[in-house]
């Protein structure tokens, strides 16, 4: 009996399903891929959906090092036009898509993305919790080239802090609908500078009086459920 | 901005991934199970492990839970899912008592047959209103072997999470409160530490709150014994032909 072990380091991992394909006859290389992004969170709307696909050489961000500008507009404000745009002209874009609007706590929205290219295709996808000075949720780089047609796949999204913004959880600073507050702001003197997991909100209810944060905003791991089905 | 490649990332997330190279097969397997309580202050009611077709699931995240897995997230009361299981010709092994921290359990063999080879698990944990430990729909490999995955924490979002103890018979469908703190730490006279879910669908945990005030305060849960994070439980599956 041969033995099979799969390591999680992260454990931010689960298989779902693989369904049994049908043969249908595709036009040359075309490859269409539906990607449905679940807002898990208690009390955090998410801000409208990122999906990049590229090549290996592009990264929307690396734990550790330091967040572009894009994705700090993406991860203060909610708005991912800047990351868009900077994905588009990296020589390793392929393609990607902006979700329609906001995904309520509970709430989901699916993408289609068709594309004529590729081998060594990678998935990246980015969304705000907006009820927060500088979270989001992501994946960046996940390698979905050797995916059949017909097969899908899930994993958890990690919230991770931006880094660009102190997490002040104050009244005025955070845009979601508990503040309507300030979304971007270039500064970053007041915070670490680095994209690493997020620690959580502390909130008004346990001790952080300046907090506009109550308990129903806080967050565990993870906060979405993202599946990729290529359906063609 | 240029990025440089980092190594460091590669290895926190590129393990993450794992695609579905499993085909779908319609030959038996065997599947053995065991979880571990990885918090440090928190109970499992008894666990439900079932290998099932792919049309059922005892829960899906973003859908509102079915009162059978209300009854489990909100009382520890598996009858419902077992009954559920049961209609649909599923094969399940249950614990007998409550898990606490650091203990396994394992489930007896499970054969999945010709069809059941999609694998859940549930069971609340204590103290909470409607928190539960679970693995949602995970499919058996057709490779025998040992598999290893972490148990998340999921709230049906059916109850409020007042963290209240005490009140007339909390763990029944519906009523406000959390059924008990078998590890001890109860505090007692909190005011509720929230009145609503705004996520009524299953979805995941935000986390015990609790407070140090055992007689008063929002909570009567304990801040310093009974908070924990993802993931609470390690589940190790066997799978042989």
């Amino acid at each position: 009996m041969r033995k099979v072990n799969m390591k999680t380091s992260w454990g931010w991992i689960v298989i779902l399903s693989s369904l049994v394909l049908s043969a249908c006859g595709s036009s040359l290389n075309e490859k269409e891929y539906k990607v449905t992004l679940v807002n898990v969170t208690a009390n955090q709307p998410l801000s409208p959906a990122t999906v990049i696909l590229h090549k290996s050489a592009y990264h929307m961000f690396q734990p550790g090092q330091m967040a572009s500008v894009a994705l700090e507009h993406l991860a203060e404000g909610g708005s991912n036009q800047a990351l868009l745009d900077e994905a588009s002209e990296n020589t390793a874009y392929v393609k990607s898509v902006s979700g329609v609007g906001i995904i309520p706590p509970g709430g989901s929205e699916t993408v289609d993305i068709k594309i004529t290219d590729t081998g060594g295709l990678n998935i990246s996808v980015a969304t705000m919790l907006v009820n927060t000075n500088d979270a989001f949720a992501g994946r960046s780089s996940d390698k979905i080239a050797s995916l059949k047609e017909g097969e899908s796949f899930s994993m958890h999204v990690p919230i991770w802090d931006a880094g660009t913004e102190a997490n002040t959880e104050a009244s005025g600073s955070i845009p979601g609908p508990v503040d309507g507050g300030e979304g971007f702001n270039a500064s970053r003197s007041s915070d670490a500078n680095f994209v690493a997991i997020h620690q959580g909100v502390v909130t008004n209810a346990d001790g952080l009086v300046t907090s506009i944060l109550d308990e129903s905003h806080r967050f565990n791991n993870p906060g979405v459920l993202l599946r990729v089905e290529r359906v063609r | 901005m240029k990025f440089t490649k980092n190594k460091i990332a590669k290895s926190l997330l590129g393990s993450a991934i794992a695609l579905s190279a499993f085909t779908s097969t319609a030959y038996a397997q065997k599947v053995t199970v065991t979880v571990q309580n990885l918090t440090h202050g928190s109970h499992f009611t008894p666990l439900l492990i079932a290998a099932h077709d792919g049309a059922t699931h005892l829960f899906q995240l973003g859908s509102a839970a079915s009162a059978s897995l209300q009854a489990m997230a909100e009382g520890g009361d598996i009858t419902g899912l077992v009954a559920d299981l049961d209609a649909a010709d599923a094969v399940h092994s249950s614990a007998a008592g409550l898990l606490a921290p650091g203990d396994s359990f394992t489930s007896t063999e499970l054969d999945t047959g010709s069809n059941n080879n999609v694998l859940s698990i549930v069971g609340m944990v204590l103290p909470t209103n409607d928190g539960f430990i679970g693995v949602n729909s995970w499919e058996i490999p057709s490779i025998p072997g040992t598999y290893t995955m972490p148990g998340l924490a999921y709230d049906a979002g059916t109850e409020a999470n007042d963290e209240l103890l005490g009140l007339d018979n909390a763990g029944a469908l519906g009523n406000a409160g959390a059924p008990g703190t078998p590890s001890g730490s109860a505090g007692a006279g909190g005011i509720g530490a929230a009145s609503t879910d705004t996520n009524q669908t299953v979805h995941i945990h935000r986390g015990v709150l609790g407070d140090t005030n055992a007689s008063g305060g929002i909570s009567d849960f304990d801040s310093r014994v009974h908070r924990w994070l993802n993931p609470v439980a390690r589940v190790v599956i066997t799978v042989s032909e």
